[in-house]
């Protein structure tokens, strides 16, 4: 039988909070993260809502352990705070001779437009001026994407694999699938798993922009994101780090560790499609929820509740839709399921989606209520699924998913259940 | 320690493709690196008077028809995507597994190495432009203009940005849809990569991975972080371009080789290291059920050597043949293990091996590869990232 895993410690810094229960809380409340937004010093973005972290407040909750911290990427700081706080969660903090590990999803690394202009000489750009001032780049943004897990792995003497995923905005959720693995296989006893991002930074702004991504529209304030509803136009961009704790149960019982619940089976696709675009019939997607329920040795049917990666683009939400319609198409069980989208309250976290996401699967599948999809007014016809909209619902989850779907078809689920003593995963 | 590994199948490795300055398969490099041949080009930046290496190994950057993609995708590829992809395609061709159409393509996954993609930000085009329109160069009030910057910023730099974005182009070219993984940036990503793709064909999710890792492109702002890491000051780290893959089945054909053992950790504490090294040598080869002294080649990669020692240490053979194959062909970054294991793949099926060094490696760094015939049976090979990532595959062929 394969070692059981289970989550002892939960970490989200973002917009909506710094503890997990405030983020909890601000989820069922219906509470939205998304603010007016413009990149620093520019007037005339074209994308002006996001949902930022409130700096003031992070560097207040945080002072004590950021001071003593190295420069930084801003991801970093976000990713390095929760799991600090997701350690902490688990009473881990302070604890040596873990056979531990660490796996972060990260993204694109940050630009600082600034680095670039140490090469604006007065005939030009000039690879040598940027050279002969390289003493003056910022400290922060000169090690590699792997910065985030190294300094969680020294920050908590972890000396187990360190893992730097990136498969775009399946990034977290790949990192919380390949611990679940490593722990099941018998390679380590605990894992540290999530992600951090932050792309609220002018140049990869213009980037994703250009590509069409983001919404543009200045209709809807606050109410701008909304999966499946037909006047979705783009996701919204957000930052933060989310973490959990994922442990053996023995290792969990033995230590007498708090258990939110149990993780069961982990799933990974690709599209095969486009680099721009998804399978328009969600036929990775489908693979990847499909892969995990075979993972966890589950039936469709045993599924209550599917945390949709519902980007509130017009290509994701419909290619989601008809993949769950394909998956769960037995007996209709799509008409039984309860489908949220998290992303409709604090936005599109990119990497680091998957790891706020599958924390909020994880709690509604322990406390039996659903976060609902805000904004819902107007359903896409092609989206006729049970979406949770506006309010959150109770709901009695055997399992659940978690969809996270990266962009050019990398796709990821992860299949949660309940903690049960006596149950075999 | 890997407990479940012995009690699932045998994961079997193919040669797969290596495309580097000395060629395009591993039997060209094999050639060169025996005959003490090096294909240096000139650094692509001049103005770094004071690097110490006029020379690095560059690869051609595949165009359109090397690639067999619409010229028109190429604008959403840096060269390090190119290469990837050009090296899958490579793999394509040499390993017919891969085209194998009883295999559906939902049992055919992808598990890549990647490093960030090193493109000049803002792009070295908007800082010409800005240069000829700001009066200001010091603080050129344009980059606060939303339409300077939509007009100056190439159309799809959001996709050549992304480093996984090559993972979207291997697996839409040759229509691979199953279990797949991307790690980056450093050496190490390439073995977290190929014990991944491991674990995901033992248990059954794939029947075939193609796992891969490329290097950065050799650039102005590659050997900016060069400095960061203090690999500048490190001889044996020439910056060299390339890409390089093998496939893993769960098929055993005569003669296979199979992923006997491996072991990753993470040294917190420069001063932990030996004891690590140690330890993580020595659960691997508890894995593959071997000892130090049946490690009949050891290649290990962006290690420095170190862990050289802690395998003697474990009584390995004192005259252990090793090849640091990054003192002969250059430092290729996430290529690099991969290159390695392409040619450990090659010295056990043909029964010889390169060495450039034993276990004086610590005093001498030697780029003159020789060449012997022996008998191989037990591989390790090692990556390191300089975050302190420390990982090691043990290969091991059938028993004739």
């Amino acid at each position: 039988m394969n070692t059981r895993v289970v989550v002892t410690g939960l970490g989200v810094v973002g917009r909506l909070g710094f503890e997990w229960q405030d983020f909890w809380a601000a989820l069922l409340a219906g509470q939205s993260a998304i603010v007016p937004w413009q990149p620093e010093n520019v007037e005339d973005f074209p994308v002006r809502y996001a949902a930022p972290v409130d700096d003031g407040q992070f560097a207040s909750y945080f002072a004590q352990q950021l001071a003593a911290q190295p420069p930084m990427e801003r991801r970093s700081q976000f990713g390095l705070m929760a799991a600090h706080q997701a350690m902490s969660d688990a009473g881990l903090i302070g604890n040596t001779g873990l056979n531990m590990g660490v796996a972060v999803g990260s993204g694109i690394p940050e630009r600082y437009t600034p680095d670039m202009l140490l090469a604006m000489e007065d005939a030009g750009p000039s690879w040598q001026a940027l050279y002969a001032r390289r003493d003056q780049l910022n400290p922060a943004m000169r090690s590699g994407n792997d910065q985030l897990a190294a300094l969680i792995a020294r920050a908590h003497g972890a000396n187990g694999p360190v893992q730097n995923f990136s498969t775009a905005c399946a990034g977290a959720a790949h990192a919380i699938g390949s611990s679940f693995r490593m722990i099941r296989n018998g390679e380590v006893n605990c894992m540290i798993a999530g992600g951090a991002d932050s792309v609220l930074n002018l140049m990869t702004m213009v980037g994703l922009n250009l590509l069409g991504a983001p919404s543009v529209s200045e209709d809807y304030g606050d109410k701008l994101c909304r999966p499946f509803d037909e006047a979705r136009s783009g996701f919204v961009a957000a930052e933060g780090g989310a973490f959990v704790v994922l442990e053996s149960l023995a290792h969990a019982q033995a230590r007498g560790a708090h258990i939110y619940g149990e993780i069961v089976g982990f799933g990974s696709s690709m599209d095969a499609y486009r680099v721009t675009a998804p399978h328009p019939e969600g036929k990775g997607a489908a693979l990847s929820m499909h892969k995990a329920l075979v993972d966890a040795g589950l039936e469709a049917s045993d599924i209550n509740y599917i945390n949709a990666h519902g980007t509130s683009t017009p290509l994701n939400d419909t290619a989601e839709t008809f993949a769950i319609k394909t998956v769960f198409a037995k007996n209709q069980h799509y008409q039984k399921l309860a489908v949220s989208a998290t992303k409709s309250q604090i936005g599109h976290w990119i990497a680091a989606a998957g790891a706020p996401e599958f924390i909020t699967t994880l709690l509604a599948t322990q406390q039996g209520i659903v976060p609902p999809t805000l904004n819902l007014e107007s359903p896409d016809p092609l989206c006729d699924l049970d979406y949770v909209p506006h309010k959150a619902r109770a709901v009695t989850i055997n399992a659940a998913l978690s969809n996270s779907f990266g962009f050019g078809g990398l796709n990821t689920s992860l299949v949660v259940k309940p903690y049960k003593e006596d149950s075999h995963g | 320690m890997i407990k479940t590994e012995n009690k699932r199948s045998p994961v079997f490795v193919e040669q797969g493709s290596v495309y580097c300055s000395a060629g395009n398969n591993v039997n060209s490099l094999w050639q060169a690196l025996a005959n003490g041949q090096q294909h240096l080009s000139a650094l692509p930046c001049p103005a770094y008077d004071t690097w110490p290496w006029p020379q690095v190994f560059m690869v051609e950057e595949p165009g359109a028809s090397e690639l067999g993609v619409d010229r028109k995708i190429l604008r959403t590829m840096e060269k390090q995507a190119k290469m990837a992809l050009y090296g899958a395609a490579l793999a394509v061709q040499q390993v017919e597994s891969l085209s194998n159409k009883s295999i559906g393509s939902a049992r055919k996954g992808l598990y890549l190495a990647l490093p960030t993609v090193d493109e000049s930000v803002p792009p070295w085009a908007l800082l010409e432009t800005l240069h000829e329109v700001s009066a200001t160069p010091a603080q050129p009030i344009e980059l606060s203009s939303s339409e300077f910057l939509q007009r100056e910023i190439p159309a799809f730099f959001g996709l050549s940005t992304l480093n996984s974005n090559a993972c979207a182009h291997i697996s839409a070219c040759f229509d691979l849809t199953g279990a797949m993984g991307a790690y980056s940036p450093f050496a190490d990503a390439a073995f977290q990569a190929l014990i991944d793709a491991t674990g995901s064909i033992a248990q059954g999710e794939n029947n075939l991975a193609l796992v891969g890792g490329v290097s950065p492109k050799v650039n102005p702002q590659l050997l900016l972080q060069y400095e960061h890491w203090g690999w500048d000051k490190i001889p044996a780290l020439t910056p060299a371009e390339g890409s390089s893959f093998v496939v893993l089945t769960a098929n055993k054909n005569p003669g296979t080789v199979c992923v006997s053992g491996f072991a990753r950790g993470f040294i917190c504490n420069s001063a932990d290291a030996p004891a690590t090294y140690q330890q993580l040598l020595a659960q691997a080869l508890t894995n593959a059920n071997i000892t130090a002294a049946d490690v009949d080649w050891f290649l290990p990669f962006a290690t420095g050597g170190k862990d050289i020692k802690a395998l003697l240490a474990l009584g390995a053979n004192a005259s252990l043949p090793i090849l640091s194959s990054e003192s002969c062909m250059g430092f290729a970054g996430a290529a690099g293990p991969l290159i390695n294991l392409n040619l450990a793949l090659h010295g056990l099926q043909q029964q010889k091996y390169l060495v450039n060094a034993r276990n004086d490696f610590n005093d001498h760094h030697n780029s003159n590869a020789q060449e012997s015939a022996g008998a191989l049976r037990h591989v390790a090979l090692s990556a390191a990232g300089p975050e302190g990532q420390y990982i090691v595959v043990i290969l091991s062929r059938e028993a004739l």
